[in-house]
């Protein structure tokens, strides 16, 4: 022990030591550090407990106005013509109180401000340098917002034009701002002027799918995060702090879409791109009698669905998740490549993106980044055909591959055929999937699991073939999937013909359409 | 009746002096050290620093910066992590201005500060220890008293004496499993290396008390700006670090993680007001890279010294 007895002459001088110097600092002035602390606490703009933050204007003439939604507040003139927060008659500060009140109005559930409210808001502002600079980015800001539904080259290029003038926006505004400006940041004005930048150039509110509907993420996010250093920037400059925020996968957001405006749903069916290609909701909605909803996400094995199914489950509160795991999930080497941390990345990411805005307080960031939920607004003009087709009227049945064509396929074996190498079941995902079906049984959810198959000409290189793969998931669900509290159903065969699959591993609409029936036919036979 | 008095007198000493033989007797049989500080954890790091001596740079803060900020990291060898639990602005003031100054001498001190700092509901507690415990407690009788055990068993013993359970049985015991279990988690430069997770339903809710609900304590934005200007004055330097927290955490506030944005306007607002620099961290940190709601794990906190000793380094640290 380090400390004994003997150290006590020492812990005692020492003691001593601090006694006077305590007592001597305590003589001097009782109160000392107080008038700062107030300083820095009106300079950060929160409340003291005991309410004695020093007010930090001058005394001034209070003016009744109003602000760009009709509400009235007071605002104080100071003797130099600048405009400060009221005081309060015991002299405190009113704290923000215009701000508050329009905080309120901005938090409702919203449509998009029109992008000509950018220009009446711009028009506002004093003469100068800086309002030339913001004139000019909403034109920018136009060409964007036309560029929407066109081609993602033609929002990208917008996109890029956008930065640019925000950047060279924020390179005149961070000069130095006049005492004109500097009256103008304290209106509910700029705060309106943040709220717009925000939805229009960084957001990208209803216009998100022609972006993602054709770029890989890896291509989206460089423009977009640009796009959002640039906007946080200017915003900070204008009036206050933001930034971005982004989905896993497109196809995240796709789902998000329906899930908002469909509210609930009584089955999910859950997975891969595999899932997602193979299972068509509508005919299991007619088999069922039941409505469904398809939430796969490409990529999406057990490490992201332990995030993704309990948003999924908040969202719509499904009784049934139908989860579509095969061989791809469980025969490989088993990188476990980041995907879970980069999902839940992207939610922190939003998560403090949308804590900064302080008109967004109380809304959910999707609802911020797609608009009111059910509003029917969110209308997609895409010209391209296969980004009109990923996000119109889905239910998770994204896309198709109609044709399929054979030198895809054979291509495609070699693209996925690395894991069967290998032959080893991929044990580092089971604790993954166990942990979800945990989760899905403590939320009282039925979990049905189906074999998701892959295609003959890969299942074909598997060590033993065919047979020996079927045997590998029945083991795992014997041994994983049954004791975790799921139902089981095997489907590993239902799509035998190579020529029924675009690729080794999706299946084309024809052969989603077989897969489908055959899973409808094996949960009927579960009671469903 | 002189005489009277004078027999009353020796017989008083007698008294006191078979008590002083008893204590002494009992001393020698006390295997395990009173507390006489803050906590367990403070008292042994009170004794790492009297063997430590002068010491370039020194980290304070609670637990989190305490656990967060490893000090072979920020500047090897030459670092020592003062931090406490429970040690918010006012109860680090004492100790910095005291047996840290004293003892350390510290060049630059790295304060890593969080919203538990400021939080008015969080650290009433830890304060009133502090000023309570007996190498500690303000007051002439407290001074007399730290005088006298320099010579009197008696006087050091007395809580022995009082509480014979202190010497044997549980009393004894759990004294002893305190001690042990502070040094246990104590690194050789002060750390916190306390890495068993603990995320439970109790701790959230031990946490919320915490920030719930959550005002700004005006004592203790006080209490920073007199030890930073105290500390000043000694020639000493302080760099003030915003101490990241998980989502998790962010989620027990009662207006969810925007009322965080608080540390960062304050932190910001301080270092305005008093010209010192303000550090944060450009890295996410997820839940995955706490142990429980506030703390680091060991890696997380290997990261984050790195990315903290690097902006040091841009400071001419």
């Amino acid at each position: 022990m380090p400390v004994t007895l003997t150290n006590h002459h020492r812990v005692v001088s020492l003691a001593l030591t601090f006694v006077a110097l305590v007592s001597a600092c305590g003589a001097a002035d009782s109160d000392a550090g107080y008038e700062t602390a107030d300083r820095i606490m009106a300079r950060a703009g929160v409340e003291s407990d005991a309410g004695a933050a020093t007010p930090t204007t001058e005394p001034c003439e209070v003016e009744q106005r109003q602000d760009e939604y009709g509400l009235t507040f007071d605002v104080c003139v100071q003797a130099d013509g600048s405009l400060a927060a009221p005081s309060t008659e015991d002299g405190s500060t009113e704290d923000g109180s215009t701000e508050e009140v329009l905080d309120e109005t901005l938090r409702e559930p919203r449509d998009l401000l029109p992008l000509g409210r950018y220009r009446e808001l711009v028009d506002q502002m004093p003469d100068g340098s800086a309002r030339s600079a913001l004139v000019e980015l909403g034109v920018a800001l136009d060409q964007m917002d036309r560029s929407c539904g066109a081609t993602p080259t033609a929002w990208r290029q917008a996109a890029v034009a956008v930065s640019d003038r925000a950047r060279a926006t924020v390179a005149v505004l961070s000069t130095g701002p006049d005492e004109d400006l500097a009256a103008f940041r304290q209106s509910g004005s700029a705060r309106e002027l943040e709220r717009v930048l925000v939805e229009r150039a960084v957001l990208q509110s209803g216009c998100v799918a022609p972006a993602s509907g054709s770029m890989t993420r890896t291509e989206l996010l460089p423009v977009t995060a640009g796009l959002a250093a640039s906007t946080e920037a200017l915003t900070q400059e204008v009036v206050g702090t933001t930034t971005s925020a982004f989905f896993y996968h497109p196809d995240e957001l796709a789902h998000w879409q329906w899930m908002r405006t469909e509210g609930s749903v009584d089955i999910v069916v859950a997975g891969t791109s595999q899932t997602l290609l193979g299972v068509e909701p509508d005919l299991l909605e007619i088999s069922s009698g039941r409505s469904v909803g398809n939430v796969a996400i490409p990529g999406a094995v057990a490490e992201v669905q332990e995030y993704w199914l309990p948003q999924v489950l908040t969202a719509v509160g499904p009784d049934i998740v139908v989860w579509g795991i095969g061989p791809l999930d469980l025969v490989s080497v088993c990188p476990l490549d980041g995907r879970d941390e980069e999902f839940r990345r992207l939610e922190l990411v939003k998560q403090e993106a949308f804590g900064m805005l302080p008109w967004a307080r109380s809304t959910a960031g999707v609802d911020l980044i797609m608009g009111r939920p059910g509003a029917g607004d969110y209308t997609d003009t895409a010209t391209v055909a296969e980004v009109d087709a990923r996000f119109r009227g889905v239910r998770g049945d994204a896309f198709e591959f109609a044709n399929p064509d054979p030198v895809e396929l054979v291509a495609s074996v070699d693209r996925f055929r690395a894991p069967f190498d290998a032959s080893s079941v991929c044990v580092e995902r089971l604790p993954f999937i166990r942990r979800v079906l945990s989760e899905l049984e403590a939320a009282g959810v039925r979990v049905i699991i189906f074999g998701m198959p892959i295609a003959p000409s890969l299942s074909g290189l598997y060590q033993g073939g065919d047979e020996a793969l079927d045997r590998l998931v029945d083991q795992t669900a014997a041994q994983v999937f049954v004791p975790g509290g799921a139902e089981y159903v095997g489907m590993m065969q239902s799509i035998d013909d190579d020529g029924l699959w675009y690729d080794v591993v999706h299946p084309t609409r024809a052969g989603g359409e077989l897969m489908t029936a055959e899973l409808a036919e094996a949960l009927r036979a579960v009671g469903l | 009746m002189r005489s009277a008095a004078v027999r009353l007198v020796l017989a008083a000493l007698a008294v006191i002096g078979c008590g002083e033989v008893v204590a002494r007797v009992v001393e020698q049989q006390v295997q395990t050290p009173q507390l006489l500080w803050y906590d367990e954890a403070t008292q042994l790091k009170v004794a790492q620093m009297e063997n430590r001596g002068p010491t370039t740079l020194v980290v304070a803060g609670t637990s989190m910066a305490w656990q967060g900020l490893v000090p072979s990291i920020l500047l090897d060898g030459e670092a020592y992590n003062a931090g406490l639990a429970g040690g918010v602005p006012q109860v680090m003031e004492p100790w910095l201005l005291g047996p840290v100054r004293t003892e350390l001498q510290p060049t630059v001190v790295v304060w890593g500060l969080s919203s538990l700092d400021f939080s008015d509901v969080y650290g009433d507690t830890g304060r009133q220890i502090y000023r309570e415990a007996p190498a500690t407690r303000p007051g002439m009788l407290a001074a007399t008293d730290r005088l006298l055990r320099r010579w009197s068993a008696l006087i050091r013993q007395r809580p022995v004496l009082r509480n014979p359970s202190l010497l044997i049985g549980d009393g004894q015991v759990r004294t002893a499993e305190r001690f042990h279990a502070a040094q246990r988690i104590l690194g050789t430069d002060g750390e916190r290396q306390d890495f068993a997770p603990a995320v439970t339903d109790e701790r959230a809710s031990e946490v919320r008390a915490r920030i719930s609900p959550y005002r700004v304590d005006r004592d203790d934005v006080a209490a920073i700006v007199r030890t930073i200007e105290a500390l000043r004055v000694d020639g000493t330097v302080v760099v003030l670090v915003e101490m990241p927290v998980p989502p998790r955490f962010l989620a027990l506030y009662d207006d969810g993680a925007v009322q965080h944005r608080v540390v960062g306007d304050l932190l910001e607002a301080i270092g305005s007001e008093l010209d010192v620099p303000v550090l944060s961290t450009s890295s996410v940190f997820t839940d995955d890279d706490f142990v429980d709601y506030t703390h680091l794990t060991a890696s997380a906190a290997a990261e984050f010294s790195i990315e903290v000793s690097s902006q040091l380094q841009e400071l001419g640290w």
